[in-house]
């Protein structure tokens, strides 16, 4: 899928998220979905394989979405897999996260845990995050065991890895 | 002749003898004149030629036996020459093979030399090899285990406690940096 057509349908889910005056839940509730994608190469497969009919395809995502995320969230995510791009869906949510949080004048840091943040916590790394870089940042926190402790924390192209297995590698790399 | 002796000695002995008739003896001694001097006058020169061909024929002989001699005599010179010859080439042909033999065997002598040295320093290299590899295969395995060691000990004191402090030193960190 081209970069034109991503940008394309992060813009249609935008608008769509935003008329219906839910842009800040679809927009999580994407990301969370489009996280749990990243992670389940099977589901991937399935959502993007055009040998399966698109009626079962639509039909995984309403078994996985239903009562789970809000019905606008659901209808996007079923139409672009009913339009064949469900192996595009993480690159599309991606997309749309960076437009959403650039329409509040900030940039988006994805940052990896292996636990959950608190509010607290959240907050203060946001804050530390814009005085370390100078820009105002919207934290989308992904739990990543492998992460073991610590953060690792993405900004576009900048990655700040203060993780347990960034710390770990660097042993192995002294030692090796 | 010898019929006229035979009829000589029946006259005789028909005078019953031995001196009976002196004509008779006279008749015998000229008749022995005359067959000695027939004799001498005939036969003598047929044996001394006889004996001078003889004597030609020995003196030749002699003659050949002695150029035969010469002959054979020189080709024992000849031959103790040749043979003379032949004992120095073969002592030069001898002496040429050991000097050959002295000068392969010197050859010989510093291929093999050389071939102990190389593989000596080959044995060198690959010892010293062999052993930078034993230590670099210890050296891994040894990181390997600490590393293993490593991060069974983190890993297991990474407690929730431990893992929400680390997120706290992540924050206050990175605050820290201008």
């Amino acid at each position: 899928m081209s970069s034109d057509l991503i940008q394309s349908y992060a813009g249609a889910f935008h608008a769509v998220a935003a008329a219906e005056g839910m842009l800040v839940v679809v927009e999580e509730e994407l990301f969370r979905f489009g996280q749990a994608l990243e992670a389940n190469d099977a589901l991937l497969s399935v959502l993007s394989d055009p040998s399966v009919p698109v009626a079962r395809r639509q039909q995984v995502v309403e078994d996985l979405l239903g009562g789970q995320a809000s019905p606008a969230t659901l209808g996007l995510v079923s139409l672009a897999v009913g339009a064949g791009h469900g192996a595009e869906l993480p690159e599309i949510v991606r997309a749309l996260v960076e437009r959403s949080a650039a329409s509040r004048n900030h940039a988006v840091a994805e940052v990896r845990s292996a636990v959950a943040l608190t509010a607290d916590q959240t907050t203060r790394l946001a804050a530390a995050i814009t005085a370390a870089t100078g820009k105002a940042v919207e934290i989308k926190v992904v739990i990543d065991p492998s992460v073991l402790g610590g953060l690792v924390t993405q900004i576009g192209d900048t990655v700040i890895d203060g993780s347990v297995r960034h710390r770990l590698n660097q042993v192995r790399e002294a030692i090796a | 002749m010898n019929g006229l002796s035979l009829r000589i000695l029946a006259s005789e002995a028909a005078h019953n003898s031995f001196y009976g008739n002196k004509d008779e003896l006279i008749w015998g001694i000229a008749s022995f004149l005359i067959i000695f001097a027939v004799f001498i006058w005939k036969g003598v020169p047929v044996v001394k030629k006889a004996a001078a061909a003889r004597s030609q024929r020995i003196s030749d002989e002699i003659a050949n036996a002695e150029a035969d001699k010469a002959d054979a005599e020189a080709e024992l010179k000849t031959l103790t020459s040749s043979l003379g010859n032949a004992a120095a080439d073969a002592e030069a042909v001898v002496a040429e093979a050991v000097a050959r033999v002295e000068t392969v065997k010197v050859d010989l002598l510093a291929r093999v030399e050389a071939d102990v040295e190389a593989s000596k320093q080959r044995a060198r290299i690959e010892i010293e090899a062999s052993k930078q590899q034993a230590f670099a295969d210890l050296q891994a395995e040894v990181a390997a285990m600490t590393v293993t060691a490593t991060n069974a000990v983190v890993i297991e004191n990474l407690t929730d406690a431990v893992k929400s402090d680390l997120i706290e030193q992540f924050i206050t960190q990175l605050g820290a940096t201008r």
